[in-house]
């Protein structure tokens, strides 16, 4: 029998995205007789800075790839936390904590003792939020029991040094790089399969799988196969990055801000010499010159010739089918969930473990595809409902201008509605399997979405309150000793 | 503290779900804020089923601070690793499905992609030579499996072969033991609040009411509450699994003591063997549309493995589930709450399932809807995975020698089974959520894979070969090292 096994895979756009991927597949295939050509068209421009979840690191770690020197070169800045400010009318500013697990009171978890005892607010018994609110960082291990395993850390990257780190390693286990665009694209006449791909520079390559990372208007998967690509505009209220980077002396920061402002969200980051400021708007809500302005008001520029404003155009919504036929979209081309709570890299990280769990033939089997879709769908609808989250939080902050307007008229999916009901019924909340955000994520957040609700745990009343207080004073207590013995960043 | 806590809780029926249901909630709730009661009658029988479970059964014991040795000793278990299916895709295919993965996986790949390749080289050997749980079960070998986890021994898994009244009646000890109350009666009536139809109490024959804030009904296939009373209705899935009876009778046992359940197709059914230490059980499932009741009893008694010791009697059943196993205040755990045949000895499995996650949302007196509603969603989750799960044995054969089998081979089946179908049909591939080893199940079945995973190709053939012959050798040397299953069993009652 002739194997079937795939030989050329061709990524179609490089960036963070096309190389994540590149350096993923070239991992996950060592040993495999599979060339990996990565098209480079240099098209897209893309934020300076990347927030990076702590999943980096099991990323990192699946594929043995060392991040030492990354962090060791400054272009990168470890995060335990994120700071929100302005999204309450009562409370100024709080932090939520990259938890994981926070110590538990005989199997119940922590946030219904806080409840039961009115003992203040969640993030109060979280080192990682507590260390951050002192800009302090402290770093995580997995030794069991110790607090120092109830968070991870996070990363903020310089996109272009990480690039280029992914870029090297991917090279050095044997992927191609071509500079060029797509001339042509040549399918087989019978299975609509691409099988060639015709280049700018003259060159032909066979194609028994390609990865479009090609953008929103996606070259291969849109314009080829006529997939299309669902808007999401009405749930998703910017459309907009402006992005602006100011060198500064100010001290770096162990969490990154997320401002609400009139219009829209500034993410805050601070890294070694620079701030950079991302602010998430809408331009058919707001006008452009106001935007700019009111960013290089907050960034406390005066003279404006002196820097720049980029803009990253978004195009909320997702592709109808992110496996079709030997195709598989990544990046932009697959989808725009929703930044600031999720980044594309997570997604992109997901996808390509997926599809090596799930490697195809040349046959490329619909069954297949459809099986990794389905996997890749429950990723992407928690990542939805994740950031929908943060919009109906937002919504009810003190805001009126249209950005908000648009925000409260965000759909919440009956999945997200019943983890909200559940919540604020009985601080409950549903174990899904291989979620994205772990448990205590979800459960931060919905802590201060549902603050107003006194519920927890009904089985928690079988113990003295005197007893759970103990319990949340010990850990208080413990996380004191944490902060004593560690230093300012 | 929480401004409504529920203070009584009443189960209604005792059979291995009430007795199950009050020893974990007793366990769990405190006595000085819970009152719990179960209200049984000693005239109405029990189906007593369920004698043969799945591993998760050593969890639950493990909860409630059971000793296995104990257990062992008080139910006459024994042990199981798994199920010999005998006769499903062809008259005379045999294979076991285990309680372990067969093999390991291996670059990331699944070990049954080794073994198709394996296959499209000429090798004969069958999936189950790769699992040491089949391995051990066929050599009827057993030891607890080793904790180290790189040993070939700690990849399996085991569970129990019972006598399940007598772990309804140790459970009841325990439960009684630890404060439960137990009331002897028979319910006559249900009585509904009116304002907002939630069960407010029951009247039992002697006309004495027990109320309560939470009513569990345990009540059989009677469904006294759920159904009866709140009148839940019940989703009919018979079309796709059409057996509707079984035939039950224990027998001694003259045979070695098998540590598997030998389930036995027949032409309108199967048939199981479960050995407990004392004697065996039998029954034979069947649908009455292409099976009279004689018949059944037939196959039956000429085919047990030993002399009759019970009258055979006929039990009466229909495959589905409540639309919702919790409602207003009444939660339904065991056979008021569905039905599945026992082909993979699931309902102890669902029965504790449904007090895990009664505990999991335990409710108070508002009995918030979304708690309901998640309860509701989990469980019927586990329904309908476990009915996919069945559907597959009866789906995917090759037999045409009864009209029973024509109707199960062609009938259309549900879609999320004919996608995990199509999917291992195409490429082997396995959703690793689903309940059950599906790829020793497929195989089983004779649902072969068109192909493997074409990563394998980059192994030449001696490299395949040599790394199964090496992973059989293992798992066989592995299975030599340990006794026998008798000894095990003997060695627990010794003590």
């Amino acid at each position: 029998m002739k194997s079937q096994a795939i030989k050329n895979i061709t990524i179609l756009g490089g960036g963070l995205i096309g190389w994540t991927a590149a350096i993923g597949l070239a991992r996950g295939l060592q040993g495999q007789p599979v060339k990996i050509t990565l098209v480079d068209e240099q098209k897209e421009i893309e934020p300076a800075i990347t927030i990076a979840t702590p999943h980096i690191f099991d990323f990192h770690k699946t594929l043995g790839l060392n991040d030492q020197h990354i962090l060791q070169q400054g272009h990168a800045q470890l995060v335990s936390a994120r700071r929100y400010q302005g999204w309450l009318a009562d409370v100024p500013e709080f932090f939520i904590g990259n938890n994981t697990h926070l110590p538990v009171f005989k199997g119940i978890e922590l946030h219904h003792c806080v409840k039961r005892c009115q003992a203040g607010d969640y993030n109060d018994y979280s080192l990682a939020a507590k260390a951050a609110s002192e800009n302090k960082i402290i770093i995580s291990s997995e030794e069991r029991g110790s607090l120092l395993a109830s968070f991870n850390v996070g990363m903020h990257l310089d996109t272009a040094a990480y690039c280029q780190f992914l870029q090297g390693a991917a090279q050095q286990l044997g992927v191609n790089v071509i500079h060029a665009s797509v001339a042509d694209v040549i399918q087989e006449p019978d299975t609509e399969f691409i099988r060639q791909l015709k280049l700018t520079n003259g060159i032909t390559l066979p194609i028994d799988l390609i990865i479009d990372n090609s953008g929103a208007y996606s070259k291969i998967m849109a314009k080829t196969l006529d997939i299309e690509y669902e808007d999401n505009t009405d749930n998703m209220p910017f459309n907009c990055i402006f992005e602006l980077q100011t060198h500064s002396s100010t001290a770096v920061k162990s969490y990154s801000t997320l401002l609400a402002s009139e219009y829209g969200w500034v993410e805050q980051i601070n890294m070694p010499n620079k701030v950079h400021y991302l602010l998430y708007a809408n331009t058919q809500k707001h006008d452009d010159n106001d935007i700019e302005n009111y960013l290089f008001d907050i960034a406390g520029i005066k003279d404006i010739s002196a820097v720049a404003i980029v803009q990253h155009h978004i195009r909320p919504g997702r592709s109808r089918r992110l496996f079709y036929k030997n195709c598989m979209v990544i990046g932009n081309a697959a989808s725009y969930v929703g930044s600031p709570s999720i980044s594309n890299l997570v997604m992109a990280q997901r996808s390509i473990s997926r599809l090596l769990d799930l490697f195809p033939s040349r046959t490329c089997f619909d069954s297949n595809a459809r099986e990794y879709e389905r996997l890749l769908m429950n990723d992407y609808r928690e990542a939805e409902d994740y950031f929908a989250l943060h919009c109906y939080l937002a919504s009810t902050s003190v805001f009126t201008s249209p950005f908000y307007w648009a925000m409260s008229r965000t759909e919440l999916t009956p999945r997200l509605q019943q983890k909200i009901a559940l919540f604020s019924g009985s601080g409950r909340f549903d174990e899904e399997l291989n979620l994205i955000f772990v448990r205590q994520s979800w459960i931060a957040i919905l802590a201060v979405c549902c603050r107003e609700s006194n519920a927890y745990e009904p089985l928690l009343d079988s113990f003295e309150e005197q007893e759970v207080m103990n319990f949340l004073d010990r850990v208080a207590l413990d996380i004191e000793q944490y902060l004593i013995k560690s230093n300012e960043l | 503290m929480q401004a409504n806590p529920i203070k009584n809780i009443v189960i209604v029926g005792g059979g291995t779900a009430g007795w199950m249901t009050a020893a974990a909630l007793v366990n769990k709730l405190p006595k000085t804020r819970y009152c719990i009661t179960l209200v049984e009658s000693d005239a109405i029988g029990t189906v007593g089923v369920g004698e043969s479970t799945l591993p998760h059964i050593s969890q639950f014991n493990a909860s409630l601070g059971i000793n296995e040795n104990d257990f062992i000793r008080a139910t006459k278990a024994t042990i199981k690793l798994g199920i010999q299916f005998k006769d499903w895709a062809n008259i005379g295919d045999i294979y076991m499905h285990p309680f372990s993965e067969t093999g390991h996986v291996t670059q990331g790949i699944d070990f049954h992609h080794y073994w198709l390749k394996s296959q499209t080289m000429g090798d004969t050997t069958t999936l189950d030579e790769y699992s040491v749980a089949a391995m051990a079960a066929k050599a009827k070998r057993f030891a607890p499996p080793n904790k180290n986890r790189e040993s070939m021994l700690a990849a399996y898994n085991y569970s129990y072969h019972i006598d399940a009244t007598a772990y309804a009646k140790y459970l009841r000890d325990y439960a009684e033991h630890k404060g439960t109350k137990r009331i002897e009666g028979k319910i006559t009536t249900v009585n509904l609040k009116s304002d907002n139809g939630y069960i407010e109490s029951v009247t039992l024959a002697n006309g004495e009411k027990v109320s309560a804030d939470l009513f569990v009904d345990c009540s059989g296939f009677s469904a006294l509450l759920i159904d009866k009373s709140l009148q839940v209705p019940f989703i009919d899935w018979s079309h796709w699994l059409p057996t509707d009876s079984a035939v039950v009778v224990q027998s001694e046992r003259d045979i070695d003591l098998n540590p598997y359940t030998i389930a036995t197709a027949r032409s309108a059914g199967w048939q199981w063997q479960i050995p407990i230490q004392h004697r065996m059980g039998n029954g034979h499932v069947y649908a009455s549309q292409y099976m009279s009741d004689q018949a059944a009893l037939d196959i039956l008694m000429t085919t047990l493995p030993g002399k009759a010791t019970t009258e055979p009697r006929v039990l009466r059943f229909k495959a589905g589930c409540r639309k919702k196993t919790c409602h207003k205040n009444c939660v339904a755990i065991g056979l008021s709450s569905g039905f599945l045949e026992p082909l993979e000895s699931t309902s102890i499995f669902l029965i504790q399932m449904g007090i895990n996650k009664l505990i999991e949302y335990f409710p108070d007196q508002h009995f918030h809807q979304a708690g309901i509603d998640q309860y509701n969603q989990s469980m019927s989750y586990f329904y309908d995975q476990i009915r996919n799960f069945i559907i597959l044995h009866y789906h995917a054969t090759n037999r045409n020698d009864s009209e029973f089998w024509n109707y199960c081979r062609t009938m259309s089946i549900p879609d999320d089974l004919s996608r995990l179908m199509t999917l291992f049909k195409e490429c082997g591939r396995v959703d690793r959520t689903q309940f059950g080893i599906w790829s020793a199940v497929c195989i089983g079945q004779g649902l072969i894979p068109e192909q493997y995973d074409s990563r394998i190709d980059s192994l030449d053939y001696q490299q395949v070969k040599g790394f199964m012959t090496n992973y059989r050798t293992q798992v066989q040397r592995a299975v030599d090292t340990l006794p026998p299953v008798e000894m095990f069993i003997q060695n627990v009652m010794k003590q």
